[in-house]
């Protein structure tokens, strides 16, 4: 049935970006890390 | 602000990974895996991701900014960040910190059992006994749960607890490093797996094909409210211990989003690793499906894993008890936190603070190890009634305490610039959601009442003293909470 594959496809996409994202903010904190430290003092 | 307690011991997050690892190893714990994967696949599947994005957005983001403002801006952990953050109605807002803290106490006493029992069964599954000739799954669990020995096992992991905590933010930034990223990508490894074994689609079907009847079924949304606010783990008291931790530059939208979308894919990825699971290899899919907790995780999957056989099977238990405990140990110590963090701000020492907490939780929490009836009580009053009373302490601290404007404002002015910028619409959202733990609770009261029938749960012989103990233990909490401050003010 279309509607099957395409929740499913749906779902398994929104699955995959939130993995993305998940390792985005992790790449984002290494960033914003040597950004504190171009920055200077805490 | 020069009545501001300021904490006795200060500690920094020694950089944004550590703190975002330590924050996320919070948010992901046995509930992402055992939880989860039940709710989705009997509160109607893709429905039931329907209504858990939705939550998301509404709720869960905009709440863990607000309990991260409350430690950030406040300095200090669930007794002096919540005094400090609020501009009236302060020892109020001091009870309220403690009432999370205790609530979260309580949590601990019989998380510390489940966690143990989580690492027997990783020890099984590193010496191959799910996949040896003769096992029995419900032999395993039977003699097992509810023994001295599983008792032993859960005391060991308090004392790993009391050890990890014992170093404050360092020592559970560094446990965090190194058990998150693997947690991570073990359920990831087992999600792509589980897609490619045979009648797997069943299983997607399952999961992720949304149902009409359930898209309007009260119960969908409420299990979904329910399980994002507790996976991500909102109202604990653990987002103001982690706000204090915070440098001057480190971004309170970053953990917030870093919370939100770790805590989503981890669940998510467990969901397609158990239920296509089930599907490919059970006889009885239908009834092995609405196994929950302990049935699910200590008796189908390792049968399952046995079922396959072979080292698929092994690996796939390995790695599925791997990621499991990581996630419940990680979750452990940092529920430890927020139960120590009132007695560090007082100025007892990292160690003797976790030490106190620690035995005093395996105390109170022995009989849960013994009786699991025990365990349900505590995770009714105390998970339940307790948590949902926190929610609405912190959007009414954050929405209506202070200026919401004026909090969002120096959330904003963080050089470099934050990773989310926050509008109007979050004081709105954030107010809003004062009455979202209100409605759950009438919700869940009628569900109850009404649907399950008189004698069905509210009414059992536990529930009405439960109520109580909560209603005298925070009249005690109130009292004690002034009398402290009052001493530390002088």
């Amino acid at each position: 049935m279309v509607f099957e594959q395409v929740s499913i496809a749906f779902f398994l996409i929104v699955t995959a970006i939130f993995v993305i994202l998940a390792l985005y903010t992790w790449y984002y904190s290494f960033k914003r890390e040597s950004e504190i430290r171009r920055l200077g003092e805490e | 602000m020069s009545m501001a307690l300021l904490p006795r011991i200060v500690e920094r997050a020694p950089s944004v990974f550590a703190l975002l690892m330590a924050v996320v190893g919070w948010s992901v714990g046995a509930g992402n895996y055992w939880r989860f994967s039940w709710r989705a696949a009997n509160y109607g599947g893709g429905s039931f991701l329907f209504a858990y994005l939705v939550w998301l957005i509404i709720t869960a983001f905009v709440l863990a900014v607000a309990e991260y403002a409350i430690g950030r801006i406040g300095r200090g952990g669930p007794l002096y960040g919540p005094y400090n953050f609020v501009e009236r109605y302060k020892r109020f807002a001091a009870f309220a910190g403690m009432w999370m803290a205790w609530s979260t106490f309580m949590i601990m006493c019989y998380y510390w059992v489940v966690t143990g029992w989580i690492f027997y069964y990783m020890l099984h599954a590193i010496s191959g006994t799910f996949v040896s000739p003769d096992f029995d799954s419900k032999a395993l669990w039977g003699g097992f749960k509810e023994t001295y020995f599983s008792l032993g096992i859960g005391v060991l992991m308090m004392v790993g607890s009391i050890i990890v905590t014992g170093f404050g933010i360092r020592g559970i930034s560094l446990a965090a490093r190194i058990m998150f990223p693997v947690l991570f990508f073990a359920t990831l490894g087992l999600a792509v797996y589980s897609l490619t074994l045979p009648g797997s689609y069943e299983g997607l079907k399952f999961y992720m094909v949304p149902k009409a009847e359930a898209l309007v079924d009260p119960a969908t949304w409420m299990q979904a409210l329910s399980q994002v606010i507790w996976s991500i783990g909102i109202a604990w008291g653990f987002f103001i211990a982690a706000g204090a931790w915070m440098r001057r530059r480190d971004d309170v939208t970053h953990v917030s989003f870093g919370n939100v979308v770790n805590d989503t894919a981890v669940a998510w990825m467990a969901g397609l690793a158990i239920i296509p699971l089930i599907f490919s290899i059970s006889a009885t899919p239908y009834e092995d499906i609405k196994e929950a907790g302990t049935g699910l995780a200590f008796v189908v999957l390792p049968r399952l894993f046995h079922e396959m056989g072979g080292l698929a099977g092994y690996l796939y238990g390995l790695l599925f008890f791997v990621a499991f405990w990581f996630a419940a140990f990680t979750s452990l110590y940092t529920i430890h936190e927020v139960t120590l963090r009132p007695l560090k701000d007082l100025g007892i020492k990292p160690l003797y603070a976790a030490a106190i907490t620690g035995v005093i939780a395996i105390v109170i929490g022995t009989p849960t190890a013994l009786n699991l009836t025990w365990l349900d009580y505590y995770d009714t009053v105390w998970g339940v009634i307790g948590l949902s009373a926190g929610l609405v302490f912190i959007a009414l601290m954050a929405g209506f305490l202070v200026d919401t404007v004026k909090v969002r404002m120096e959330l904003m002015k963080v050089e470099p610039k934050p990773l989310v910028p926050l509008g109007s619409w979050w004081d709105w959202l954030v107010r809003i959601n004062v009455v979202i733990p209100v409605i759950f609770f009438i919700w869940w009261i009628a569900y109850w009442e009404w649907i399950r029938g008189w004698d069905a749960g509210l009414h059992t012989y536990y529930t009405w003293p439960g109520i109580a103990i909560l209603i005298i233990g925070g009249l005690m909490i109130y009292y004690v909470t002034g009398r402290v401050i009052e001493r530390v003010k002088r």
